[in-house]
C-alpha cells in the first residue's frame, strides 16, 4: 500500500496531526446535549427523513402555457400573467399533523425546473433523460438501497423515478413534458439570450476560458439570479393582500399616462402596478386553493382533533388570503406563505427570513398577554418551521446545487442585534427560536446571532449551549462590524446609522441592508426590521484564488487542461514583489471579463424575468412604482466579488516568499516542476479522497521532491499568529477590498468583497493542481476565508483568531471562520462559558463571523464509512449546516481533515 | 378496477416514489394498487379534453392556443378549471 501524506510526514519526523491543544479520547465521543422535539414535530420530521428531493412540471407547465399565449404583451405584464397562472394551478397538499402548511410543489421536498432561466441542461441531456425514462419500469432493490447513503438525494434513477442532476427525482411520466417545455425556451431563456450578447464583449474569450477551467465557479444571471438577501414581510402584514391590491389600483389611477418628469421609465409605473396586482392575485388563489383543500380534508376526517386542525388551517388561510393577520399563528402562516411564494417566483438560494423573532414579536407579545397562545405552542410552531425551511429545495444544475450549495438553500434566520432605538433586540421569542433550534435540530433555518455587547449574557449562554448540540448554529456575527459595513456601502443611497441597525444576514453570511417599518397591531406601533436591498452574491463569483496563483506561476496556462487561459505575462517573477504584482494583474483581468458578462446576464434577467412578487415586498417599490429592474429597491449597491481558497493563497505566497525569495533554498522553477509532479503523489481523483491527510505517494516516486515539499509545508502558515504569514493576508485584504470597487454592476454601483466559500472549495480544489503551500493536486481548499488549512494551525484557536484579525473586517461584506472542536473540550457549564468567551474574544478583536463544528472527527470517519447510521448527523460546512449524508465527498474529506481542537 | 395509489385522492405524495395513505397513515409505494373504492384523482389523462399523441404527452383541447398547447397525462388537475370528466 502506498504511503499516505501523514505517513510520509511522520517518517520525516514532521508533526501534522490535524489535532491541536491536546489529544482526543480514543473512543468516539458524542455531543453532550441531545434534546427532543414535540411529538407532532417528530412525526413530520420522520416523513422528511424518508423523503426524496422531487421535481415536477406543474409550475413550469402553467407558466410556459400562459407566457407563450401573451407574446405581444409588455414584458412585465407577460411575466406577471405567467406567474399568476402558475401559482393558481399549484396542487395543494397538506400532510397529517401540519400546522404551518403550503409547500413549493406538491411533494414534501418538492421543486421544479425553470427553463425560462436555463434550458440547456435538459436539451443537452435529452437523449439520456428520455432513454432513462423509457427503460425504467422494473424495481431494483439494489438501486434503491443506494439512496440511504445520500439522504434525500436522488443520485441515480430507480423504479419509475428518473434522477436529474444527481439530486432530484422526477416521475418518468413527466420526462417527455420536461423536454418539450425545455425546447420551447431554446433561444429565449436568460441563459441563451445572455450568452448571445455576452459574446459581444471584447474579453468574452477570456471569460469562457476562466469558466471552463474553473477559475470562476458559476454564472448567477441564469442559475440563481436572486437570493443571498433578506426578505421583507412588512407590507402584507400591515395591509393584507387585499389592501396591497387596493393600493396598487389607487396608484394606477395616479400614474397612468403620467411620466412625472421621468422620460425613461416614468411611464412604466402603470404596467408595474398592474403586474403587482396580477402577481398578488396568483398568490391569493394559491392560498385559497390550500384553504379549499383543508376544508375538503376537514369534511372527510374522522378524528375529531385532526378535523378541528383542518378547520383551523382553512380559517387561517381564508383570512390571510385577504387580510392582515390578527394572531401569532396567522402571522407565522402568512410569512411562511410569502417566503415560499418568493422562492417559487425565481430560482433562489439564500432568501433569508431575516429577524423573524422581531417581525413576529408584536403578535407573540399580544397573544401571550391575552392568553391566546402559550410559549409551548409557539415553541412547537418554531420547531415545525424548521421542517418547512429544511424541506425547501432549489432546482438548479448539479454544479450549482451540488458544487456550490451542497443542497442547502440558506434560509438563514437572524437573532439579536439592536432595535430601532439602539437597545438589545433580543426578545423572549428569540429565546424560543434558539430553543427550537436545539429541540429540533435541522439544517434550516441556520441561525445567525448578531453579536452585540448589549445582548444579555443568558441569551448568549443559551446560544453557546445550542452550538454544543453540534448543529452548527448559531453563528456569531459581529453586529457593530456589520453596521459599519452597511454604512460604508450604502450611505450614498441614503443609509443612516439608525437604519443600518436593521441589517441582517442574507444567505450564508451576506451582510444585507434592511429598514425599520412601522407595524400597527391593535393600536400599538412596533418598528420591525426587514430586508430592503437587492440580491447579493450576484456579481463576480466564485474566484479560485489558488488557481489564479497557478496561472501566475505558469504564464497564464492552466496546468490541468494545458489551456492558455490568460494572456501570457512573460515575466520572470524574479522577486516576490514581481510575483505579487503579476498575481494582482491577473486577478483584475479575470474580474473584468466576468464583470461584463455577468452584467449582461443580469440585464437580460431584469428585462424578461424580473421579480414582481419579491419586488413588491421590498421598500420602496410600491411607493415608487418601480420594481427591482428599475431601481425600485431602497438599496441597490449589492453586487459583489466572491473569493475562495484564501488560506491556500496566503500560505502559498508565504511559502514562496520564504523558500524561494528570502531564504533562496529552492528556485521558482524547482517549485513549478514539483507542482507539476504533484510532489510525487497521486492525484486526489485517483484515490477518490480529497483530504490532504489521505493522499498517497505514487509507486514510481523516487522521493526527489520530499525535501522541497517539507520545506514548503514548514514555511510560515496563516493561523498561528505569525506576522510573516499574517502580513501577507493583510496585503491581500487591502488589495482585495480596494480593488472590488473598480468593478461596477449593471445598476451602476461599485462592487465590494464577499469572502465565503460555500462549498466551492471542494469543486475548485478538485480542479486545481498542487499549490506552493504543499497542498496536493485535486484536494479541497481550506473552507471559508479565515479558516486555517487543515493541520496547519498549531497554536490554538486564540492564535488563529489573532491571525484572522490583522485586517479590518468592516471593509468586506463578510469574512468567515469555522473551527472544529472536540465535544469533550467544552463539557459542562464551564465548557459552555469557555465557548462563549472564545466567541466573544473574536468579536472584540473585530472578527466578523465564527462558528463551530462540535464533533469528534472519528465520528465523521465512521459516518463516512456507515452513512446509514448517521442520517441525522449535521455538520457546519462553510456558512451553513447540512446533513452529513447529503454533502459531496470532497467536502466531507475536508471536514474530516480540519484541525480538531481538543481544548480551548 | 383498482387505481394506482398515485392516481387517488387518498394518496398524499411524499416524493416521486411513495406517499401516505391518508386513511391508514401507512407509507405506500406510489405505484402500488390502492384498495377498492378509493377516489380517482383528477389528472389530465382522465380529462375528456386531453388528447394523447405519444406516450405520456399530448395536447389540451381546452387551451386557447392554436395549435393547441401541449399537455401531459400525468399532471394533476385538481386546480384546473377546465377539467372535464
Amino acid at each position: 500500500m502506498a504511503k499516505t501524506f501523514k505517513q510520509v510526514l511522520a517518517d520525516a519526523g514532521i508533526s501534522m496531526d490535524f489535532e491541536a491543544c491536546g489529544q482526543s479520547p480514543r473512543e468516539i465521543i458524542d455531543r453532550e446535549i441531545k434534546p427532543e422535539p414535540h411529538p407532532r414535530v417528530a412525526a413530520l420530521k420522520s416523513i422528511y427523513m424518508q423523503s426524496l428531493s422531487t421535481a415536477n412540471n406543474e409550475f413550469p407547465y402553467w407558466y410556459t402555457r400562459e407566457y407563450m399565449a401573451n407574446d405581444s404583451e409588455i414584458p412585465v405584464i407577460r411575466r406577471a400573467r405567467a406567474l399568476k397562472a402558475a401559482f393558481s394551478h399549484l396542487t395543494p397538499v397538506i400532510y397529517p399533523g401540519e400546522k404551518l402548511v403550503m409547500h413549493k410543489a406538491h411533494y414534501f421536498r418538492g421543486s421544479f425546473p425553470m427553463p425560462w432561466l436555463s434550458e440547456g441542461f435538459y436539451v443537452a441531456k435529452e437523449d439520456e433523460l428520455f432513454q432513462d425514462a423509457l427503460k425504467r419500469g422494473s424495481t431494483s432493490a439494489d438501486e434503491h438501497s443506494k439512496f440511504g447513503s445520500g439522504g434525500g438525494n436522488v443520485v441515480t434513477s430507480f423504479n419509475k423515478v428518473v434522477s436529474i442532476a444527481g439530486k432530484f427525482g422526477m416521475r418518468q411520466e413527466e420526462i417527455p413534458a420536461l423536454l418539450k417545455l425545455a425546447r420551447m425556451w431554446v433561444g429565449k431563456s436568460v441563459d441563451d439570450l445572455g450568452h448571445k450578447y455576452e459574446q459581444m464583449c471584447p474579453d468574452y474569450d477570456i471569460k469562457e476560458k476562466v469558466m471552463r477551467n474553473i477559475v470562476c465557479m458559476f454564472d448567477s444571471g441564469y442559475t440563481l439570479p436572486q437570493g443571498r438577501e433578506v426578505i421583507n414581510y412588512y407590507y402584507p402584514l400591515e395591509y393584507g393582500f387585499d389592501g396591497l391590491i387596493r393600493m396598487a389600483r389607487e396608484k394606477i389611477a395616479e400614474v397612468a399616462g403620467n411620466a412625472d418628469g421621468d422620460g425613461m421609465v416614468g411611464m412604466n409605473r402603470l404596467y408595474n402596478y398592474e403586474a403587482v396586482i396580477l402577481a398578488l392575485q396568483g398568490i391569493q388563489t394559491w392560498i385559497l386553493n390550500y384553504a379549499a383543500e383543508a376544508r375538503r380534508l376537514e369534511a372527510i376526517e374522522k378524528d375529531a382533533a385532526q378535523k378541528a386542525e383542518y378547520r383551523d388551517i382553512a380559517q387561517c388561510l381564508d383570512w390571510i388570503a385577504h387580510n392582515p393577520p390578527r394572531t401569532f399563528r396567522e402571522a407565522f402562516q402568512m410569512i411562511e406563505t410569502i417566503h415560499l411564494g418568493v422562492l417559487n417566483e425565481d430560482a433562489i438560494s439564500g432568501m433569508s427570513p431575516g429577524r423573524i423573532g422581531q417581525v413576529l414579536y408584536p403578535y407573540f407579545e399580544q397573544d401571550i398577554a391575552a392568553g391566546r397562545t402559550t410559549e409551548d405552542e409557539v415553541l412547537e410552531l418554531l420547531e415545525l418551521d424548521r421542517i418547512v425551511k429544511t424541506s425547501i429545495d432549489c432546482f438548479a444544475s448539479c454544479g450549482v446545487v451540488g458544487g456550490v450549495l451542497s443542497g442547502n438553500t440558506f434560509n438563514t434566520l437572524s437573532v439579536g442585534g439592536l432595535d430601532y432605538y439602539g437597545n438589545s433586540a433580543a426578545n423572549r421569542l428569540e429565546y424560543l427560536i434558539l430553543e427550537a433550534g436545539m429541540s429540533n435540530p435541522m439544517p434550516q433555518s441556520t441561525i445567525a446571532l448578531l453579536y452585540d455587547e448589549r445582548l444579555p449574557d443568558d441569551f448568549l449562554m443559551l446560544a453557546a449551549q445550542v452550538i454544543k448540540t453540534g448543529c452548527g448554529y448559531p453563528a456569531f456575527m459581529n453586529n457593530a462590524g456589520g453596521i459599519q459595513f452597511i454604512m460604508n456601502q450604502y450611505a450614498p443611497e441614503g443609509m443612516t446609522p439608525r437604519e443600518a441597525r436593521a441589517w441582517a444576514i442574507g444567505g450564508c453570511l451576506e451582510t444585507s441592508p434592511g429598514s425599520w417599518m412601522p407595524l400597527h397591531l391593535n393600536g400599538k406601533e412596533y418598528f420591525i426590521p426587514g430586508g430592503s436591498g437587492q440580491p447579493t452574491s450576484v456579481g463576480i463569483h466564485f474566484l479560485a484564488l489558488p488557481k489564479i496563483l497557478e496561472l501566475t506561476l505558469f504564464n497564464g496556462q492552466d496546468q490541468r487542461t494545458r489551456e492558455q487561459v490568460l494572456p501570457p505575462h512573460g515575466r520572470k517573477l524574479a522577486t516576490y514583489d514581481e510575483l505579487w504584482s503579476q498575481f494582482k494583474d491577473y486577478f483584475q483581468i479575470v474580474c473584468r471579463s466576468l464583470e461584463k458578462a455577468n452584467n449582461i446576464q443580469h440585464d437580460v434577467w431584469r428585462k424578461n424575468n424580473m421579480a414582481v412578487f419579491n419586488s413588491l415586498l421590498k421598500p420602496d417599490c410600491l411607493a415608487k412604482g418601480h420594481l427591482i429592474n428599475e431601481l425600485g429597491y431602497r438599496y441597490n449597491a449589492t453586487f459583489n466579488v466572491e473569493s475562495a481558497g484564501t488560506a491556500n493563497l496566503i500560505n502559498s505566497l508565504a511559502a514562496l516568499r520564504k523558500v524561494v525569495y528570502d531564504d533562496r533554498r529552492a528556485t521558482l522553477e524547482e517549485v513549478r516542476t514539483a507542482i507539476l509532479d504533484n510532489f510525487g503523489f497521486k492525484d486526489a481523483h485517483d484515490i477518490n479522497s480529497f483530504s490532504i491527510a489521505d493522499q498517497q505517494k505514487r509507486d514510481d516516486d523516487n522521493r526527489q521532491w520530499d525535501k522541497l515539499h517539507f520545506m514548503l509545508l514548514q514555511a510560515p502558515k496563516y493561523g498561528n499568529d505569525d506576522p510573516y504569514a499574517d502580513s501577507i493576508l493583510r496585503d491581500w485584504e487591502e488589495f482585495f477590498c480596494d480593488d472590488c470597487s473598480n468593478y461596477m454592476s449593471l445598476y451602476g454601483y461599485p462592487m465590494y468583497p464577499c469572502q465565503i466559500s460555500v462549498s466551492t472549495h471542494g469543486a475548485m480544489g478538485s480542479a486545481c493542481r498542487a499549490t506552493p503551500d504543499g497542498r496536493l493536486s485535486g484536494t479541497t481548499f481550506a473552507d471559508a476565508s479565515m479558516s486555517a488549512y487543515p493541520g496547519t494551525d498549531r497554536n490554538g484557536p486564540y492564535a488563529l483568531m489573532s491571525s484572522a484579525t490583522v485586517w479590518d473586517h468592516t471593509r468586506s461584506q463578510n469574512s468567515q471562520l469555522n473551527i472544529k472542536i472536540h465535544p469533550s473540550a467544552i463539557r459542562g457549564q464551564e465548557g459552555t462559558k469557555k465557548l462563549l468567551d472564545l466567541s466573544r474574544a473574536y468579536m472584540r478583536k473585530g472578527g466578523f463571523h465564527v462558528q463551530y463544528n462540535v464533533v469528534d472527527t472519528k465520528m465523521l470517519r465512521d459516518a463516512q464509512a456507515h452513512p446509514d447510521q448517521y442520517r441525522e448527523l449535521m455538520v457546519r460546512v462553510a456558512g451553513f449546516t447540512q446533513y452529513w449524508v447529503e454533502i459531496g465527498k470532497s467536502v466531507q474529506d475536508e471536514l474530516i481533515a480540519r484541525t480538531e481542537y481538543e481544548g480551548i | 378496477m383498482n387505481l394506482a395509489y398515485r392516481d387517488t385522492r387518498e394518496f398524499v405524495p411524499v416524493d416521486a416514489d411513495k406517499g401516505l395513505d391518508r386513511l391508514t397513515g401507512a407509507m405506500v409505494s406510489a405505484d402500488s394498487l390502492a384498495p377498492a373504492g378509493y377516489t380517482r384523482l383528477p389528472k389530465c389523462k382522465f380529462c375528456s379534453k386531453y388528447l394523447e399523441s405519444e406516450t405520456n404527452i399530448g395536447t389540451c383541447g381546452a387551451s386557447a392556443h392554436e395549435p393547441k398547447f401541449m399537455a401531459y397525462g400525468d399532471m394533476t388537475a385538481v386546480t384546473c378549471e377546465m377539467f372535464a370528466d
